[in-house]
Order: C-alpha cells, then structure tokens, then sequence
C-alpha cells in the first residue's frame, strides 16, 4: 500500500464539507500570498516542489510492527518554496493523488488539505522559523542549521497533523472507537512516522542547500511577514 | 516583528562554487530523482498499512468507509491498468503522477503570474496585508 489519506466515509459529510469551505479559504489565501512574492524562476520550482512531494509519498518505510509510512512533505515544500507556494504544491499533490490514484476521499479532500497544507506545510513552517529563531546567532547562515531546523520542524508535523486528524474525528468521525483511543493511536504512530520525515526532510533541504542555498525559500526570510523575503534575499539571481 | 532572523543579504547572490548548478539543471535533477525513485524504490515499498490506515483497520474507523469514486481509475492504487509487471507498473504510475503535479502546480504557479500582472504595475509591491 502505498501513500494513504483519509477516505470516503470516516469523517461524516457535514465535517467534511466544513474543511472543505475552510480548505478553498486556505487556498485562496495561499494564491493571493504568492502572487505577491513569486518570482518566474520559482514558477518551475513549485512544479519541481509538488513532484517531488508526489514521488516521495509513494515511499512507504516500516515504522513498526505491521506499519508502514510515508512522508506528509509540508515543511519539506514550505523550507523549499515559501509557506504559501508550499501549501499549493502539497494541496496539489493531495488533489492529484484523489483525481488519478484514487488515494484520499473526494469529499475528505478538505481535510486532507487542512492535515497536510494547512498543518504540514504553513503551521509546520511556523514551527520551523521558531527553530530558527532558538539556532544560535552564529551557525544560522549554515547549511546544516537550515537542515536541521527543517527536519525538527518535518519531525513533529505528522504528530500535529494526526493530532488535528482526532480533532476532525472528534467532530465528525463515523467510527466507534472513543476519541481519547484514536489521538493515542494517531500520535503514537505519527511520532515514529516523524522520525523518517524528519531524516528525509533534513536529507533533501542539505540536497538542495549544497548546489543552490539561494533558491531555498526557509535559509533567507524573516520569520513572518515573509512577502518581501525573498525578492529582499537575491534569491532571484 | 523585532526579533527577526537577520536578513538575507548574508546569502551570497551567485555562490557558484562547487556544486552550483542552473535552475533548469536543478528541476530536471530533482524530477529525474523523483522518476528513478518511482521505478527503483517505489515497487519496493513497505506494503504495511500506513499510520493512518492500520489505526483505521484497529479501532473501526473505517466502519463507514465507502469505495474510492475514482477506483477504476487507470491510476487507481498507483498502478497502470493492465501493466502486470509490478516494477513497470508503479514506475509507469509514479511518472504519470510526477509529470502531472509538476504540470498543474508549475500552470497555477504560471497562472498566479498572468493574474497579477494584469491587476496592477509589476513594480508596485503589493499592499501589505
């Protein structure tokens, strides 16, 4: 089994319609936050972003007993391109892998983009710059603390985004199971999932920062307000 | 914002050092990387349930779960239909996953672009939200 979202079902109609309305919110936003700062050189590098997310979900690793998982790719393509273009790719992936694959409900296509978007990509981004911020003065320029700070950061969004999956439950889910069953199950998991997007995450932003450090988006900006980051940064040279 | 990382300008603008490549060089890299792992690794992928799933199988969230709109999908599962070599098959998929996420995300990203030169001068910055 390779990459799997929530399905058709497991969250009533009602919630789900509800995440969706706030998931078109989301994108909206994101459309009109990146049409402020993208440049045409990242334009291929959104593409680039997204496809890489797409193969990289296919790759599920052993986590434990009869378990498998595969990487949520938020903050890989937030540090990469930007919170907002990051959560286009990932909500691209998401819409992609649910049109073709068959992979992720049409109707729990809101709350996968609020799991994965949202949560993995802007929340997970927010928690990423918190890193950068806590990195000593001095090693923040380097590769590694980019790395470093991105793959924490990707470490902890799938428990968060397993966190918010139980809150969804909570709200509307079908099953039988209590609420307090499903965050311990959820999480538990999550958290070793997180050990393998993390170690990716770090692996790809090092990838990228020893050819081109001026393309990725998370080495450059101020932690908010990160509009101007990038032109400011002379990452379009 | 007072505590903020300092700027950028700390980035050199061109670091054509060891290693620096071209922006189209580094696409086609990383979608090359992307393609040879959806042929190499993907076939070989854990075939556990996933977190999300194995939780669902344990506890019966799945109690409601109806079947995919799109299950007969050529795509369905990141397989092709009727492609029987497992290898070839998921490979096959991962491309046509890969080349159409590039597709629609580099096209919104285009689109965005197109948009916004015609609503206002490229020079203007944007009013800050």
């Amino acid at each position: 089994m390779l990459a799997m979202h929530i399905p058709d079902g497991f969250i009533d109609a009602k919630t789900s319609l509800a995440a969706g309305i706030i998931a078109i919110a989301v994108v909206a936003l994101c459309l009109r936050r990146t049409s402020g700062t993208l440049s045409e050189r990242q334009v291929p590098l959104v593409g680039m972003t997204a496809a890489f997310v797409f193969a990289v979900q296919m790759l599920n690793f052993p986590v434990a007993n009869g378990t498998s998982g595969h990487l949520l790719g938020g903050v890989l393509a937030a540090v990469l391109v930007g919170p907002w273009a990051g959560a286009l790719a990932v909500t691209v992936v998401l819409a992609v892998q649910g049109l073709l694959f068959a992979d992720g409900g049409l109707s729990a296509l809101g709350l996968n983009v609020i799991n994965m978007a949202l949560v993995g990509a802007i929340v997970g981004y927010a928690i990423f710059v918190a890193l950068r911020r806590l990195a000593p003065p001095a090693t923040r320029a380097a590769s590694s603390s980019v790395a470093i700070c991105a793959g924490i950061a990707a470490g902890l969004a799938p428990p968060l985004a397993a966190a918010v999956f139980t809150l969804e439950y909570a709200i509307g889910g079908n099953g039988a199971a209590s609420v307090a069953t499903v965050f311990v199950s959820m999480v538990g998991v999550h958290v070793l999932i997180g050990i393998g997007e993390g170690v990716i995450t770090a692996l790809a932003v090092s990838a990228v920062m020893a050819s081109r450090p001026d393309l990725v988006y998370g080495a450059h900006t101020e932690p908010r307000r990160s509009r101007g980051g990038l032109i400011a940064s002379g990452a379009m040279q | 914002m007072n505590d903020q990382i300092e700027p950028p300008q700390a980035a050199p603008a061109r670091p054509r050092g060891r290693g620096w490549v071209s922006t189209p060089a580094l696409v086609v890299a990383v979608l090359a990387v992307a393609v040879a792992l959806a042929f190499i690794v993907a076939p070989h992928a854990n075939p556990n349930p996933d977190g999300l799933e194995k939780v669902a199988m344990d506890h019966g969230l799945d109690s409601a779960a109806r079947d995919h709109a799109m299950r007969n999908s050529p795509l369905a599962h990141y397989g092709i239909d009727g492609v029987d070599d497992t290898t070839l098959s998921t490979g096959l998929a991962g491309l046509a996953g890969i080349a159409a996420t590039f597709a629609i995300a580099s096209g919104a990203m285009l689109l965005v672009r197109v948009v916004r030169r015609r609503g206002e001068p490229a020079e203007r910055p944007p009013a800050s939200a």
